[in-house]
């Protein structure tokens, strides 16, 4: 499929209308920085993206990109329009309403937005992109999106099961409850506990015929707790010192401290804040659309939509670990405040009255008033080091000294205690079996999805290595073809080992393994892989015809390497409709030397005045409009331009005319001006130059006038606007008009092709397509 | 032609593992594809789902519950 027009109507720098035409064909689009290349680009993408545009998308913009899509100065009765006609006839047009929302938009199948465009800024973006954000750029063109969002909701699902489930909280009670029955029955079975309760029943119930298991603890305690109420204040005393006397202080201090330990050196604050946010961050990226950009809600950088989310789930898995144990202390302090509060409700009782006037110092004294005073709802929220020392150096003596105390206990009172711990105890395990039961089939539900969610991501990771293998082989050749004969070879994305949703590049530099280009090369080099890799991602995949576009994204390559994109494609995109952008005048001058005028095209596009003219079309390919852009404010600047115009372009020509030029010292000889190739051409000219073919030729002589004119206006008028700036515009006019024409003389007015076109081998001559123009080697 | 996904990744479940307890193939398929969709699935839905294979796990008799 390819592109025949782009029409623009106050879209972005466009005016009331403004058509890109390619005929079908591959173009070259030449502007000056703000000229409207790239609104061309834009339309392409607000029109296969459906009415989105990545590079727009931040705080600004507005809904539907409302601030910056539509030209600034559009009138009000004026539409917004973009169109796009095809090869086929089919057409994607959509006209966007004041309100930034479009219509009879339909995004043009297939074509992801990777594979169509890249930008200059994109670029070196995706080269300095962290391995998960390559990933997340990449992942669309390896086909394996479906794969990665099942993924993605798998890992959802299993959290939702666990939540719904309570199956942390549900095994850290079972976990306890394994603790107490251990205390209390040690290794004894099901079967032996409930034989427990059994002889307790007939003990304490002779005449029960409850068969429940519950029941029969719950008439058990009944009847425990009617036999203690009535025990005397002595027994009551020893009752209250043993139940002081077993509360486990010392075990919940220690697990506390574990806890605390455990989590030694992270910032409580700092890090449930972090967990907040994620979570809530987390439920605001589920409601996000599915691609795109937005802006980070922390720094406000857009961020791609699939990395965003990919990074919140990493820290989120990242903090799971922090969260248990945070969960783990919390669990902890609160067994330790509950075991304070029950010291404090049974050392406040009156059967221990008088034991707690026996303990009459200043230090009893002391460590009673802080059991009194202890607020215990503030140690929950905040249980640091120093409130477990005192913890440790005022209650526990307390613990001790009541349970000292409680050693001599009538035996009645023992038994009384002893049985009720055991029951009591029984009464919690009994129906824990449910919930072993309940835990158990939440493991087995959480194992499956998650053993699903290996298998997915295993495929993933296969398929990923597999085109990531077939693209790297794209990308090498590629590479080997802008940097021939360089050492740094071996390019290519891998994925790296160990690491879930990451892609990297590897290299060879100066024959040693590169884990990353940023390791090693420059920011030319990196922006010529980035152009590599998007250019080896555009060849892989369906649909394999779309067009490429490519905009400005040769900036920071040198000459000889911004060269050899020709040749790259030339060989590897012959057959696909390319339309490169490019403010580059030296670039576009040596594009339009060397690439095939009958599959390629060159525009050049005016410099850019108001919004309200728009994006306009110089009348030409050539680039002396620029010149004539600076005409009524600066004529020097004016004729300094087309002086640099035709420096370049007579080098290309003097080139392909296979001039023999005097050798000059060094750098000299790369630095040659127009007049140097003008002495040539004109020398050469008189015996070289001809026209009238193909059967009679006779020596351009018009031509000829044209470039001795151009050479004496240059010499006096050009190197007057390059150095005492002095032009006045009549004078700067003429310069340019006349180069013009004095350049327009290699192209033939039948054929529209220029003299070089074609090498008549063996013959000695260049010729136009029609044969009326030809350059006879070596007759100068 | 398209990838049958749900069948690759089944069958590299089973491969890894031949039998999960209490749960059938079928139904393993079925969650499965309710996981493949154009974007990720929002809250409601997965908690849904997750209710739903909850409570059928709950409900099922272990008879019903062996691989098919």
């Amino acid at each position: 499929m390819r592109i025949e027009t782009i029409k623009l109507a106050w879209f972005r720098g466009a005016a009331s209308s403004v058509s890109l035409e390619t005929k079908g064909r591959s173009v070259v689009v030449y502007g000056l920085n703000g000229a409207g290349k790239s609104s061309f680009v834009d339309g392409i993408e607000y029109i296969s993206s459906g009415g989105k545009i990545a590079h727009l998308a931040h705080e600004y913009s507005g809904r539907n990109l409302i601030n910056s899509v539509p030209n600034t100065h559009k009138p009000k009765e004026a539409e917004t329009e973009v169109a796009i006609t095809f090869s086929d006839g089919s057409e994607a047009k959509t006209t966007i309403t004041p309100d930034g929302t479009n219509t009879n938009l339909s995004a043009i199948k297939g074509w992801e937005y990777r594979r169509t465009i890249l930008r200059q800024d994109e670029v070196a973006a995706f080269i300095k992109e962290t391995k998960g954000g390559k990933y997340s750029a990449l992942l669309p063109l390896l086909g394996l999106q479906s794969l990665e969002v099942a993924a993605d909701n798998l890992r959802q699902l299993t959290r939702n099961v666990k939540s719904l489930s309570q199956l942390e909280a549900t095994k850290a009670t079972l976990t306890q409850l394994e603790t107490k029955r251990l205390e209390k029955f040690g290794t004894n079975n099901d079967e032996q506990i409930h034989r427990e309760i059994e002889r307790q029943l007939r003990k304490y119930c002779p005449a029960s015929e409850s068969r429940d298991e519950m029941v029969r603890c719950k008439e058990v305690l009944e009847v425990i707790d009617s036999r203690i109420r009535s025990l005397t204040a002595d027994q009551k005393r020893h009752l209250a010192l043993s139940a002081a006397g077993g509360v486990k202080l010392k075990a919940h201090v220690d697990a506390v401290r574990t806890a605390n330990s455990a989590i030694a050196g992270m910032i409580d604050p700092l890090v449930g804040h972090k967990i907040t946010v994620l979570k809530s961050t987390e439920t605001l990226a589920r409601k996000l659309p599915s691609e795109g950009e937005i802006p980070c809600p922390a720094c406000g950088q857009v961020v791609q939509l699939t990395a965003f989310r990919a990074h919140i789930n990493e820290e989120l898995e990242h903090l799971q670990g922090i969260m248990q144990t945070f969960n783990t202390r919390s669990a902890a302090i609160a067994d330790l405040c509950d075991a304070v509060k029950s010291l404090r409700t049974t050392l406040a009782r009156d059967e221990v009255k008088d034991w707690r006037s026996s303990l009459n110092d200043e230090i009893w004294a002391r460590d009673f008033a802080y059991l009194d005073k202890v607020n215990v709802e503030f140690l929950r929220t905040s249980c640091e080091e120093s409130d477990l020392e005192e913890i440790e150096r005022k209650l526990l003596p307390l613990v001790e000294t009541a349970s000292q105390a409680s050693l001599d206990s009538p035996p009645e009172v023992q038994e009384l205690l002893s049985d009720r711990g055991v029951i009591e105890v029984a009464k919690v395990i009994v129906p824990s079996a449910d919930l072993v039961v309940q835990v158990a089939r939440a493991e087995v539900l959480v194992w499956a999805i998650e053993h699903l969610e290996r298998a997915t991501r295993n495929q993933i990771k296969t398929r990923s290595n597999s085109v990531i293998n077939e693209i790297s082989e794209d990308i090498k050749r590629m590479w080997l073809t802008l940097h021939p004969g360089e050492a740094i070879e071996n390019v290519h994305l891998y994925l790296p080992k160990d690491v879930d949703k990451a892609i990297d590049i590897g290299l060879k530099f100066h024959g040693k393994d590169m884990d990353s280009p940023r390791l090693t090369l420059s920011e030319g080099y990196r922006n010529s892989l980035g152009l590599c890799i998007f250019l080896a991602m555009a060849k892989h995949g369906e649909p394999s015809n779309n067009p490429i576009i490519l905009d400005d994204v040769v900036v920071s390559l040198d000459r000889n390497h911004r060269g050899l994109i020709v040749d790259l494609l030339k060989k590897e995109f012959a057959d696909r409709q390319v339309i490169v952008m490019t403010h580059d005048r030296d670039w576009y001058t040596e594009l339009r030397q060397q690439l095939d005028g009958g599959t390629w095209s060159f525009k050049a596009l005016l410099p850019y005045e108001t919004p309200e003219i728009g994006i306009r079309w110089s009348h030409g390919t050539s680039t002396f409009d620029d010149a004539r852009g600076q005409l009524a404010d600066r004529p020097d600047s004016a004729g300094n331009t087309a002086r640099k115009i035709m420096d370049i372009e007579l080098a290309l020509i003097a080139e392909r005319l296979q001039l023999k030029l005097p050798y000059l010292r060094f750098e000299k000889n790369d630095r040659r001006l127009a007049h140097d190739f003008l002495e040539r051409i004109i020398g050469d000219g008189k015996k070289c130059f001809q026209t009238g073919g193909p059967t009679s030729f006779r020596a351009n002589e018009e031509g000829m006038r044209l470039l001795v004119e151009a050479d004496k206006l240059l010499l006096s008028w050009g190197n007057r606007a390059s150095h005492t700036f002095d032009v006045v515009r009549p004078e700067a006019q003429k310069l340019i008009d006349i180069c013009e024409s004095a350049l327009r003389c290699f192209r033939c007015d039948l054929c529209e092709k220029n003299v070089w076109l074609a090498d008549a081998a063996g013959s000695g001559w260049v010729q136009c397509q029609c044969g009326k123009l030809r350059w006879r080697y070596d007759k100068g | 032609m398209e990838t049958d996904w749900v069948g690759v990744v089944i069958a590299e479940a089973r491969s890894q593992a031949p039998e999960v307890p209490d749960i059938s193939w079928d139904q393993l398929e079925k969650l499965l594809r309710g996981m493949f969709s154009d974007k990720p699935l929002s809250a409601k839905p997965l908690a849904s789902v997750a209710s739903k294979l909850l409570n059928d796990m709950s409900s099922a008799s272990p008879d019903s519950r062996t691989e098919q």
